[in-house]
């Protein structure tokens, strides 16, 4: 009954909010409801038993991801509505409704195999954050491991495109050899 | 009761909310925030099939998940932050000088 | 246990280097020769863990009671390792003079593309789609950061935004399809995966949708037509170092998850396929041709080109689900061949351009055999293979895929693939007229002769090599040797597990 409830409200919610993402004209209103769409995200995997991602969604999705975007949008102008050419609109909600109908459908049917075992089974009588990390750091230690690098190159990469120099202005400083004439 | 079908269907719903968006969004920030949606519609559904078999490997899957969004979101913020010093905008139809 | 390290000794190499690198870089100033000769070495190390492990037939999972099912060893990594590898050490010596000459360049150069080889390397042996999907996100990542490394140019950094955009896109589709497929299958393990499409009892749809989201992701990643609108603007885009790797490195990592997918664990769709990858094959070389036909800028035109060899090896991937025994061999001969040739001309154009700030076009190579007739020879060498001339290791890979088409009985797509093989003689051997037939109208320069140009002449060496018979050189494979190597990776693949 309770799950019933708290289903139905946390999809009607989450549905609602990434609407509101995706619709509006504000970047501000947009990464907001974004924001609190993810809040939501993670109620889902509360009920679905998976305690420790719903932990990891708020703490690193949330408090992380979303931060960073918060600070991003400093940079750009947010609180401005902003101005965008929406040539077909009909078009593209037609497109995103075939999808939707689509990803229903594919989802809706019975996809799930039979006769599974499980790889990796739950274990009766232990916490999920206990199993979740005697899994992840057997069995998926080299993926976690090859995860920290991914997060390395993209502070590199990170640090490359936005960090280096950053009182220069870009438009002033020219390349001696490397200014490609704009032919087109 | 609730079945697995039904967070499917979230799922999948979620999933075309942001691709609404990536087709619809001209700006590029919107255009990551609808990708942020895609990747948690992704989620729900490891989590989900993850809780019907009993099974670690999905949610697993979700964390990598996550951590592979961070880091896209650390590349894509540098890349916004120097298209919008050296262009002033964000948007797409005026980004695109190259046709390809 | 310990004897297990043995097999993983190229990618700590490459990773440890990487890390070196990375510390290295906080030195300002102009050690950028000595930061190359670094990374070099690390590669070289690698390299040669990677070729002792030929001929030991190891096949099986990295330590699978430690680590799980996660990492996969076996001959067809080795090779795509031993090619990622080279392909890196090409880009990072000849390209010596073009990235001393460039401001923009500095430590972290290095280390991303050690990164990404770190990264596509994992992606050859990862027998997971957690795995592989990681490592195809590490190797992406560096490569858009590689791609816009040239922040001051609005070239460059439209080029990022453009790929970084349309990637992030493909890899949502590979979680989508990894999603359905987890959930059809139970599991994300590709031997798991395998065992169970192989059992035959069980209806096999939904495997069939995730797998045609996983082909979706990859078609994405290797610029196949209708999904190939950022290929040009790409290419074009990023420093001339950034495209050669791109397209001779990069693009044969995907086709190593894609190969192993599809040989092995999608084996009971290839019927449903059958008639999309026709279909692909089909768009895609007429669309790259087109492309390639009417550009003026050189690398815009390989750029072009090189769909249409994504669109060959299409076709030898259809052949692979029509049940043609030699196309997965053929394929992987073609993988080289291609490899070999695009390193080359991407090469030599980034040799050249290295001292000037203007782009590529076909009328700077006037007279250019008068200039430098030595480096006009090798362009011409690689022009000709990747045209598909007789002799050259480019006609067997096309002539091995065409066998493989027709006796799958893909005669359109084979006589389709001949067509197109014709139409690319125009836009190659216009080149090679313009080398030739024109006269010089540039000063003469002096003939500089270094490891560059060293580097050169041993891959059109290795060009015609391939091309030809049995082996002149010891120890030097030549067309017979790769062909060997390509039904020796893929007798590795096999059936599955079990």
């Amino acid at each position: 009954m309770y799950e019933q409830i708290a289903f139905y409200l946390f999809s009607a919610l989450t549905v609602g909010l990434f609407m509101v993402t995706v619709l509006s004209k504000n970047i501000l209103y947009s990464m907001t409801s974004l924001a609190a769409g993810m809040v939501l995200i993670s109620g889902f995997f509360f009920l679905l038993g998976a305690d420790f991602l719903g932990v990891v969604q708020l703490i690193v999705y949330v408090g992380a991801v979303m931060a960073l975007y918060a600070f991003a949008m400093m940079f750009f102008d947010a609180t401005r509505d902003i101005k965008e050419k929406n040539t077909s609109s009909a078009l593209v909600f037609l497109l995103g409704g075939m999808a939707a109908l689509l990803l229903v459908v594919v989802f809706a049917a019975p996809i799930m195999g039979e006769n599974i075992q499980a790889s990796y089974p739950v274990i009766e009588g232990v916490g999920n954050a206990e199993s979740v990390g005697m899994v992840l750091f057997t069995k998926y230690l080299v993926p976690f491991e090859v995860a920290a690098v991914m997060l390395l190159v993209a502070m590199i990469a990170g640090i490359i495109l936005a960090g280096k120099k950053m009182d220069h202005s870009l438009t002033t400083v020219d390349d001696p050899i490397n200014v490609q004439e704009e032919t087109k | 009761m609730i079945g697995l079908s039904h967070y499917l269907i979230i799922s999948g719903i979620l999933f075309a909310i942001g691709l609404v968006g990536v087709l619809r969004r001209k700006n590029l920030l919107m255009l990551f925030f609808a990708t942020e949606i895609m990747l948690n519609a992704a989620n729900v559904a490891f989590a989900a099939v993850s809780n019907y078999y009993h099974d670690l490997t999905g949610q697993m899957f979700a964390f990598f998940i996550i951590a592979v969004a961070a880091s896209e979101v650390a590349v894509g913020l540098g890349l916004l932050i120097v298209l919008y010093k050296k262009f002033g905008t964000l948007d797409l139809d005026d980004l695109a000088s190259m046709k390809g | 246990m310990v004897e297990y390290l043995y097999f993983v000794i190229s990618l700590l190499s490459v990773l440890g280097g990487a890390s070196l690198l990375l510390l290295l870089t906080h030195r300002e100033g102009d050690d950028l020769y000595r930061l190359n000769h670094i990374s070099v070495l690390f590669l070289v190390v690698a390299l040669f863990a990677a070729l002792m492990q030929w001929n030991l037939g190891t096949r099986g999972y990295l330590l699978e009671g430690l680590f799980g099912k996660v990492l996969y060893i076996d001959d067809f990594a080795l090779l795509f390792d031993t090619m990622f590898i080279t392909g890196t050490i090409m880009t990072l010596l000849i390209n010596t003079e073009y990235f001393a000459n460039r401001r923009y360049f500095n430590g972290e150069y290095f280390a991303l593309i050690l990164f990404s080889l770190f990264g596509m390397m994992l992606l050859a042996h990862s027998h997971e789609l957690v795995t592989a999907f990681i490592a195809l996100e590490i190797a992406s990542l560096s490569v858009y950061a590689l791609v816009g490394y040239h922040k001051n140019n609005l070239v460059s950094i439209e080029a990022m935004m453009k790929y970084f955009t349309l990637g992030s896109i493909g890899g949502i589709l590979f979680l989508l399809g990894s999603v359905i497929i987890f959930a059809a299958t139970g599991s994300t393990e590709l031997g798991a995966i395998a065992q169970y499409t192989h059992k035959g009892s069980a209806d096999l749809t939904p495997v069939i949708i995730g797998a045609t989201f996983i082909m979706i992701a990859v078609m994405f990643k290797i610029g196949a037509v209708p999904f190939h609108a950022w290929v040009l603007d790409v290419y074009e885009g990023a420093p001339f170092p950034v495209t050669m790797f791109m397209a001779s490195t990069f693009k044969i990592a995907i086709f190593a998850i894609a190969l192993r997918l599809y040989i092995v664990d999608f084996v009971p769709m290839h019927g449903t396929w059958t008639h999309l990858l026709e279909l692909m094959a089909a768009l895609t070389m007429l669309g790259g041709s087109w492309l390639a036909i009417t550009q003026k800028s050189l690398k815009r035109m390989l750029a072009g080109s090189s769909i249409v060899h994504s669109g060959y090896m299409l076709i030898a991937i259809t052949s692979i689900g029509l049940g043609s025994n030699i196309a997965a061999s053929a394929i992987i001969f073609y993988l080289i061949a291609y490899f070999v040739s695009s390193v080359g001309a991407f090469g030599i154009l980034s040799f050249i351009s290295a001292t000037s700030r203007k782009e590529l076009t076909y009328d700077d190579f006037k007279g250019f055999s008068e200039r430098r007739p030595y480096m006009a020879a090798m362009m011409a060498v690689f022009m000709l293979s990747l045209a598909g001339f007789p002799s050259t290791i480019g006609f067997l890979g096309k002539f091995y895929i065409f066998t493989a088409a027709i006796e799958s009985g893909e005669f359109f797509l084979a006589g389709l693939g001949i067509a197109m093989a014709f139409v690319s003689v125009y836009y190659y051997f216009k080149l090679i007229a313009m080398i030739y037939f024109y006269p010089n109208k540039e000063p003469q320069k002096e003939l500089v002769f270094n490891s560059s140009t060293l580097l050169i002449i041993l891959l059109a060496a290795v060009v015609v090599l391939g091309g030809m018979g049995s082996g002149l050189i010891p120890y030097m494979p030549s067309a017979d040797g790769f062909i060997d190597i390509a039904t020796a990776a893929v007798g590795a693949l096999g059936t599955p597990l079990r």
